[in-house]
């Protein structure tokens, strides 16, 4: 408990669609330790990347609280959300969602310069994880330019580049082909590693799922947590 | 640091910049939107400036440090009134003046004729003339000064001899000398002469025209009262304020339609930031995921459309010196038509205008661009990647929009219902009606579509379906870009029935003002050379029936100088079209019991029929009683008729200005005519003798030139709106890429794409133009019954041309489609393939 990093107590959240009203976390409870690495299973639409909005603050829940580093998440308004979402979480998703208009280091860059680094700083720490997940040659390239992985691989280094302590991630290799995949996960396993922060990820596989420290499975709205430990 | 409220990134400016560059098109047409809209506000208020400016400039430069006048009847101030204030008052500061105009190669001048010695002795330096160098030049016979300028412009250099004209007579003058003007603008269209000399040449011998005075209250005081009747005190500051008020509606006018231009540029900001924010929704997502704050994301869209509107601005104020340069002419037209004779020569660049240009444009673009700003900051960043979210907003923002359309439509026609509000009242009722107009739109156009859907449903193939059903899945985005065509077009519906119901009534009211078969006059209005023997001579001509002479002048009267026309009845015949008046009006008046006033006196001075009006005649004040009201559209400040022997009875003047010949009915009009001219000709070339045809055909020729600036602001805001509609069209096409590719993958051909994104445009320019009609109507309505009204003071006949309904409705079908030709071209040369690849 000491360890203690993300609690999250008795989250609800729906959704209506006209006059219905679909529940998609019923009261859904769970903590994060720091440095554990967690993977939540559950079916299309069970609610998992809702939940992984509402710790990050993105999304706001129906009741229940969720405390990260000991802020009360919940209690926070949304610009004081924002900004903690700024400084301590990465957040990275399915399908990259990398700035079009920016480079792969200065997509990078970009999350620096929000918390106020320094110029030199900057250029720095981006040089360092560009160099970090391999892509040293694409690093002026827009995202368009770029395959797949790479632009993973970006995310990757966006979602780290201020040593967040909590790491988001939304089926990371949900559109990468299995070898990709593979790579893309032992990578961010690495650099987690050296993070030393918590690694909260969303995944419909379960050889992703089994890398994990805990598997948690999202049913009718509840976390359950799966039998058996799995190191790296 | 983080969280700061204005946080200027780097990488988000970056960002934001690339964007744009990306989307060229879409930014460079926001910029020629606003910069046209920017360079009308800017253009019109430079050309009005310089109207005006050349106006108060001639004014000043004439009155210089005078603080009073004295003025008398039509005849003038006879001259023994200016010895007397010297010796009986000791009145030094006194200056004669005589004034008249002047044709000089084909140009006309005003003359002015001063006394050099006291001029000096003020210290009174017309723009820097400085009589006492001059005062042996200026006494010398016929001999004449003019500004360096007006000498060059006019050909003419020192010890020339040129040919004056004025009052029917041609004189030899010689130009004595230039002067360097400190004001060229105001000098510009004076030609300065001895006071002797200038009597001679208008025919004023023992008369002065005014009296300029530097006085202190007390001394002013003692002047009043010291004047005998006939002859009256006013302040310089005063009547010239009344001089500037006369066009100062014309004006406002002009201004208030390069504002509606503006207007319609603000639609186009308006649209393209919400099309901006709306393609980039996703990367405004994900700022608000990596820590954006919503305040952030607000300044990060006003930054942006700043950035435009700063570009746009500066280049409409550049555009606005070339559009002014064009538009002061026109204008300058307009005023000598309608109110006095005014000489621009200088267009004056007036710094205020161009900063109030760019500040206007700065200002609207602000305003529009901070409700989708503020749209894109409360999205959250989940719902901010769902495109289907914004839409399904604004569909339930919809009925919030009809409340707020009927609200505002209340509004601005509830400011309508005082009948003597003011002008700017008007505009900003007119305003107000427009915006509810617009805020309808999205509306109709779902009802529209719909309505088509379900009524011709088995008619339509599927590329019909899904041209209107696209039209209100994307109403965030089409409803903006109709609403904006919408108003450009109904302005041309409005203006255009305003315009043509004026030309109607002007024509109904000619037919009954020119009840005369001939008229004669002088060319300088002066009727100098028509003389009562010449009435009887002409009374003498077979096939005359009756010949009237009327004679026009100004008087004073309790609500300054009104221009007065002296008439003589014809049997039986009455050339006053008349609205409103007492039993018996047109009797009592030939019997000389009252006046007749025109309509614009009565609107603006708010009389009726029996009320009475002072006058200052020579014999002093007297009220006169007013019999009726007729319509005149020759003066917007207002005219007084009264008969001819009230006018010989209390002014001294027995002058003629203008004779009308009514012919025998069995006469020709033609012989008559040819008879007439017969006997005049040779009485010079400046007696000018014209049929009531002539004279009509005159007066719509003045009438067109007049409305000939209103047709060219017309088109630059129908320019605007097409840039916006094409703005909009393009962003909408675009964000259907997949779409189109996902049809041209199933086997839609090249050919069909394009029918479909024709049908589409078209459907959006045919419905505009359907909206625009009821709204041009209103607008014609108000612009008729209100704004005119109350600018001018003139009531018109409504007349609605049978085209121009149809024309309208063609406006904005073109222009929509025209619009919908690059779009079409792009996405039928989509390439499946690639348009259909993940990102």
């Amino acid at each position: 408990m000491d360890n203690e990093f993300v609690r999250v107590s008795n989250l609800r959240r729906s959704f209506s669609e006209g006059d219905v009203s679909h529940s998609v976390l019923r009261g859904a409870s769970l903590s994060i330790n720091s440095g554990e690495t967690i993977a939540l299973l559950g079916r299309s639409g069970s609610g998992k990347s809702t939940l992984l909005n509402v710790i990050s603050g993105i999304d706001r829940a129906d009741e229940g609280v969720v405390f990260v580093d000991s802020i009360n998440l919940t209690a926070l308004s949304e610009h004081h959300r924002t900004l903690f979402r700024r400084q301590h979480i990465g957040f990275i998703y399915q399908f990259f969602n990398l700035i079009p208009t920016l480079t792969a280091s200065e997509n990078v860059a970009l999350v620096l310069e929000l918390n106020g680094y320094r110029s030199a700083q900057v250029t720095e720490k981006t040089e360092q994880i560009i160099c970090a997940v391999g892509l040293d040659q694409q690093k002026n390239k827009f995202p368009d330019q770029l395959s797949g992985g790479e632009q993973q691989r970006v995310a990757i280094a966006r979602a780290l580049v201020h040593s967040p302590k909590l790491v988001l991630a939304d089926e990371l290799t949900g559109n990468l082909d299995a070898e990709s995949g593979k790579k893309i996960l032992s990578l961010l396993q690495e650099l987690m590693v050296k993070n030393d922060g918590a690694l909260f990820m969303v995944t419909h596989s379960l050889a992703v799922a089994k890398t994990a420290d805990r598997i948690l499975t999202l049913d009718n709205g509840l976390l359950i947590e799966r039998e058996g430990n799995f190191a790296w | 640091m983080p969280g700061s409220l204005f946080m200027v990134n780097k990488l988000i400016t970056l960002s934001s910049l690339r964007f744009m560059n990306r989307h060229r098109w879409q930014s460079w047409l926001t910029v020629i939107g606003v910069m046209l809209g920017v360079a009308m506000v800017v253009g019109v208020d430079l050309a009005n400036n310089s109207a005006r400016r050349a106006f108060a400039l001639s004014l000043e430069s004439i009155a210089g440090p005078t603080t009073h006048q004295i003025i008398g009847g039509p005849t003038g101030i006879p001259e023994q009134i200016f010895t007397a204030l010297r010796t009986d008052l000791a009145i030094r500061s006194s200056l004669p003046m005589v004034t008249g105009q002047v044709v000089i190669r084909g140009e006309t001048l005003s003359m002015l004729g001063v006394d050099p010695i006291s001029e000096a002795g003020v210290g009174r330096h017309t723009a820097g003339l400085q009589y006492q160098n001059l005062s042996s030049t200026f006494s010398s016979n016929n001999t004449v000064i003019l500004s360096d300028r007006t000498a060059t412009r006019l050909n003419l250099k020192p010890r020339d001899v040129f040919i004056l004209r004025t009052g029917g007579r041609s004189t030899s003058v010689e130009l004595a000398a230039t002067f360097p003007s400190d004001n060229p603008a105001a000098t510009d269209g004076l030609l300065f002469a001895d006071i002797a000399v200038a009597q001679q040449l208008l025919s004023r011998f023992g008369y002065l025209d005014r009296i300029d005075l530097v006085l202190d209250e007390k001394t002013s005081a003692r002047v009043r009262t010291w004047l005998p009747e006939g002859l009256s005190l006013v302040e310089s500051e005063s009547r010239n304020d009344n001089l500037r008020q006369m066009s100062e509606a014309f004006h406002i006018n002009l201004t208030a339609m390069s504002l509606l231009a503006l207007l319609v540029a603000t639609l186009l900001i308006y649209n393209t930031v919400t099309l901006s924010v709306l393609q980039r929704r996703k990367t405004l997502g994900i700022y608000r995921a990596l820590g954006i704050t919503q305040r952030e994301i607000f300044f990060i869209v006003i930054r942006e459309c700043l950035m435009l509107a700063t570009i746009a601005s500066v280049a409409g104020m550049l555009l606005g010196l070339l559009l002014g340069h064009v538009l002061v002419e026109l204008v300058t037209r307009t005023v000598n038509d309608l109110f006095f004779n005014l000489h621009v020569t200088a267009f004056i660049v007036d710094p205020t205008s161009l900063l109030k240009g760019w500040g206007v444009g700065l200002g609207m673009s602000l305003a529009a661009c901070s409700l989708p700003a503020w749209e894109a900051s409360r999205n959250r960043p989940v719902s901010v990647m769902q495109r289907s979210v914004l839409e399904r907003r604004w569909q339930h923002r919809l009925p919030k929009l009809t409340v707020g359309a009927i609200i505002m439509l209340t509004l601005g026609f509830l400011i309508l219902v005082p009948t003597h509000g003011t002008l700017i009242e008007g505009f900003i009722a007119l305003t107000f009606i427009v915006l509810g107009f617009c805020l309808l739109v999205p509306v109709f156009l779902i009802v529209a579509t719909q309505s088509l859907l379900r009524f011709f449903s088995p008619w339509l193939n599927s590329t019909a379906r899904i041209a209107i059903r696209d039209i209100s899945a994307g109403i965030s985005r089409t409803g903006m870009a109709v609403a904006a065509l919408t108003v450009a077009v109904s302005v041309t519906v409005g203006v255009g029935v305003m315009v043509s119901s004026f030309r109607e009534t002007v024509n109904v009211w000619l037919d009954q003002y020119l009840s005369a078969d001939i008229y004669i006059s002088t060319a300088d209005r002066s009727g100098t050379g028509l003389t009562t023997p010449l009435i009887v001579q002409l009374q003498a001509i077979p096939g005359v029936a009756f010949v009237a002479p009327s004679r026009m002048a100004t008087i004073e009267t309790q609500f300054g100088p009104i221009r007065t026309i002296a008439t003589t009845p014809a049997e039986g015949k009455s050339s006053l079209p008349i609205k409103q008046g007492v039993d018996n009006a047109l009797i009592l008046f030939n019997q000389g019991k009252g006046v007749m006033i025109s309509e614009p006196l009565a609107y603006h001075q708010q009389l009726t029929p029996g009320d009475t009006i002072t006058v200052m005649t020579d014999t002093g004040s007297k009220s006169l009683s007013v019999l009726g009201v007729y319509y005149d559209f020759t003066s917007s400040t207002g005219m007084i008729t009264l008969p001819m022997s009230m006018y010989r009875q209390w002014w001294s003047d027995d002058g003629i200005s203008t004779v009308s010949i009514y012919r025998q009915t069995s006469t020709n009009q033609a012989n008559l005519l040819e008879a007439v001219r017969g006997l005049l000709k040779d009485q010079g070339e400046q007696i000018q003798v014209s049929s009531n045809r002539e004279i009509r055909d005159i007066a719509i020729v003045v009438f067109d030139r007049t409305f000939e600036i209103t047709h060219v602001l017309r088109i630059l805001a129908i320019v605007v709106a097409f840039v916006g509609v094409l703005s909009a069209l393009m962003a909408l096409q675009l964000e259907r890429t997949r779409e189109f590719a996902i049809l041209r993958a199933t086997g839609m051909t090249p050919k069909q794409i394009s029918l479909m994104i024709f049908g589409q445009t078209s459907l959006m320019g045919m419905l505009a133009g359907l909206m625009s009609i009821p709204l041009g109507l209103i607008m014609a309505n108000i612009l008729i019954e209100v704004i005119n009204r109350r600018s001018f003071g003139w009531s018109m006949l409504h007349h609605l041309p049978h085209t121009i309904l149809a024309e309208a409705l063609v406006l904005a079908i073109v222009a929509a489609t025209l619009a919908g030709v690059y779009p079409a071209l792009k996405a039928s040369s989509i390439s499946p393939a690639q348009a259909l690849r993940e990102e």
